[in-house]
């Protein structure tokens, strides 16, 4: 007879065991499928941002050069090849402002000596100068020379001779000439003409240079507000890009000078900067390092070369750039995990632990025939596997939240009644942790509503449980109900119908709630810190909460599924504390809500 | 003869295996202590210094190894034999509690009631 308990018993255990096995495993092909997924994102991220960061090499490049020489020297090509059409001169010569050297071109018509071009550019240079007001060393220049040969024997000075300056968004680039070994030409007529069509030229580069800025101060913008610290380098491996977030991984946020060197100094012995950036530019890779610490953050180290895409140019490496992802908050998420994991595993494994120690121990004969002993046991098991079936119950239900499938069978209910019977229930549980109970309605608590009874059963079975296991003795709880109306603080509400109520932060933001009835659960317990208050109603956030008899927590999902189940019939739930003097755990159903159910 | 019964406390917060253990070493001629967790066990320690010390360690109120590092610091119960019942399987705590001096250590979901009663006996010479 006891034998086939006993089998049955462990049945039962068993069962439940798989029950969790099977939650638990699914779960974490759960948690692996969201690994996955964000590892593709991360992916995708980081592919953005090194296109994000090639674009941007590749516009300070063009920036740069369009300032100079590159797209100025091929139009004022254009406009020096075309340029005999209108005017009459023996050259046309330009000379661009570059920042190591001064290109200087000059085409020309008729045969002339080295002397005429010798003198065309000594005085270009003058009027450069005096243009940029700056000296410029004639030894800078570098010559092109094209068109009708030299002949030395033309012994023909400048006879005539027009300089035009070439302005670039403001900027004074360079100079175009024209110089003929005749006389008395380049009059206010044909001058006109010259300066319309350089005007013309030089509004356009100017235009195309703006573009540019506005594309390349976009791009910093968004760089400069990127979470993730970015770190551009050319090839010489200095600076180009630092953003703040970069600045703030090594501590630097205020230091306004700032070089490659602090970055490799403050990361020395943790990663090594230069030789990664060595290693992906020369090997063309995108190299991920391991976890690293800097600081109290961790970071996730991603180097990558910068290469060209323009079609001279392509594939040419301009420079590295490294990218700072702070892993810390996935890190402290995984922890989390892992301990919530190791907690669940524990608080199962030991009744069912116990289950089956106690169910081979009663296969001995002495502890059969010792009925009191017999009897002790078997309320062991049933203890047992009611905490782990509760537990089980709870991670399915939490399990349900999360994926949405969380069901509600709403029926016209007295709510009222349905609060009092669950006082009636936990009296006897109160007077024997000597608490006193006490109720309160406000003469506008709705009777009859449509809910999930069973569900907010379940919270209020919460509710009031937990008011009971962190009260001491001799303190009191007060079960309340009012009605909220939108636009009025609930803490102010409270207060007007003298109810005990230990007022809630006003970032919760009570004042927009629609109309809803409140329940509310108040203890004088210790009350729970700011901080803790946040990780009630987490899945994996676990506090040392001690109870008043020490007893077990169980899964600690109690409130999450709480908040589950008000959620889910659109309410809100909350908590107000004050430390030493104890805390009021709130819901809200609306009654709106409540009542268009009621017509259906 | 009262020379030879052994006094034996056991300090567990699960107390399907409490029971469990102390009938067994009941029955097994022990003087059985019962503690539910360690700040109650450390007390009874102190004032029954038992033969030998079964001890859980994920409780409430003081963990396991908490006590057993308070419990060393006593003279007398830097001597002390205590084995560790524990499902933990964390290589880390197993370094700890073998730091702070513990005799023996099981693993709980593999342990045979037979077993602990057998290592038991013979830490104390009694077979």
């Amino acid at each position: 007879m006891s034998q086939n308990i006993i089998i049955i018993l462990i049945l039962i255990a068993t069962a439940l065991f798989l029950t969790w096995l099977l939650f638990y495993i699914r779960n974490n092909k759960q948690l692996q499928k969201k690994l996955n997924q964000a590892t593709v994102e991360n992916e995708k991220q980081q592919e953005a941002m090194s296109r994000k960061m090639y674009q941007l090499a590749i516009l300070k490049e063009l920036g740069e050069r369009i300032g100079y020489s590159l797209n100025i020297e091929k139009i004022i090509d254009i406009i020096t090849g075309s340029l005999s059409q209108f005017i009459e001169y023996s050259a046309v010569s330009y000379m661009l402002l570059e920042p190591e050297r001064i290109i200087f071109k000059i085409h020309l018509e008729q045969s002339v000596s080295r002397e005429f071009i010798d003198e065309v550019k000594e005085r270009m240079l003058k009027a450069l100068a005096a243009l940029v007001n700056k000296e410029l060393e004639a030894s800078n220049i570098n010559e092109t020379l094209s068109g009708a040969i030299l002949i030395e024997e033309i012994s023909t000075p400048v006879l005539s001779y027009f300089n035009i300056p070439l302005v670039i968004s403001d900027k004074v680039v360079g100079i175009l000439t024209v110089a003929h070994t005749k006389a008395g030409l380049y009059q206010e007529e044909e001058m006109t003409i010259l300066y319309k069509i350089v005007k013309q030229a030089a509004q356009a580069v100017s235009q195309l240079h703006q573009v540019v800025e506005t594309e390349q101060s976009k791009l910093n913008a968004m760089v400069e507000s990127m979470t993730e610290g970015v770190v551009m380098t050319d090839k010489a491996y200095r600076l180009l890009v630092v953003n703040p977030a970069a600045r703030k991984v090594i501590g630097y946020s205020q230091k306004k000078e700032i070089s490659i060197f602090d970055f490799i100094d403050n990361l020395s012995g943790k990663f090594d900067i230069r030789g990664k950036l060595e290693e992906s530019v020369k090997l063309d890779k995108l190299l991920i390092s391991e976890e690293v610490l800097i600081g109290d953050q961790f970071y996730k180290i991603i180097v990558a070369p910068v290469k060209s895409d323009l079609p001279l140019i392509k594939g040419e490496i301009l420079g590295g750039v490294l990218v700072f992802q702070n892993i810390t908050q996935e890190k402290e998420i995984e922890k989390m995990r892992e301990d919530f994991t190791s907690m669940m595993v524990h608080e199962l494994r030991s009744p069912l632990d116990g289950i089956k120690k106690i169910s081979k121990l009663l296969q001995e004969e002495y502890i059969r025939k010792d009925k009191k002993s017999y009897q002790e046991f078997i309320q062991l098991i049933y203890k047992d596997s009611s905490k782990m079936l509760e537990m089980v119950n709870d991670l399915l239900d939490v399990a349900k939240l999360e994926v949405g499938k969380f069901v509600l069978n709403k029926a016209p209910v007295d709510i009222r009644q349905l609060i009092e019977e669950r006082i009636k229930f936990y009296q006897p549980l109160a007077q024997e942790a000597e608490l006193a109970f006490n109720s309160f309605f406000d003469q506008n608590f709705p009777t009859e509503v449509s809910i999930d009874s069973t569900r907010i059963t379940q919270v209020l079975n919460n509710l009031l449980g937990n008011s009971l296991k962190f009260t001491e003795a001799g303190g009191t709880i007060n079960i309340q109900g009012f009605i909220h109306r939108l636009g009025q603080n609930i803490n102010e509400e409270a207060k007007k119908l003298n109810i005990k109520w230990f007022s809630v932060a006003e970032k919760y933001n009570l004042i927009n709630i629609e109309d809803s009835l409140v329940m509310a659960v108040t203890d004088s317990g210790i009350g729970i810190t700011e901080k803790n208050q946040q990780m009630l109603f987490n899945k994996f956030m676990q506090f040392p909460a001690s109870t008043r008899s020490g007893e077990k927590k169980g899964t600690g999902l109690g409130l999450v599924i709480a908040k589950g189940i008000i959620e889910a019939h659109h309410g809100k739930i909350g908590i107000g504390s004050q430390a030493e003097k104890g805390s009021t755990f709130y819901f809200s159903l609306p009654l709106t809500d409540l009542i268009k159910i009621n017509n259906k | 003869m009262t020379k030879n019964i052994k006094k034996i406390l056991i300090i567990e917060d699960e107390e399907a295996v409490l029971k469990v253990l102390a009938t067994k070493f009941d029955h097994e001629g022990f003087q059985t202590l019962e503690a539910k967790d360690g700040e109650a066990g450390l007390a009874q320690a102190r004032v029954e210094r038992p033969d030998i010390i079964l001890l859980d360690i994920v409780m409430p109120k003081m963990d396991g190894l908490t006590m057993l590092k308070e419990l060393r610091k006593d003279p007398w119960g830097k001597k002390v034999p205590v084995v560790i019942l524990t499902n933990l399987s964390d290589d880390k705590d197993i370094a700890e509690a073998m730091v702070s001096g513990v005799y023996d250590f099981l693993v709980k979901s593999s342990w045979e009631i037979e077993d602990v009663v057998k290592r038991v006996k013979e830490r104390l010479g009694m077979i």
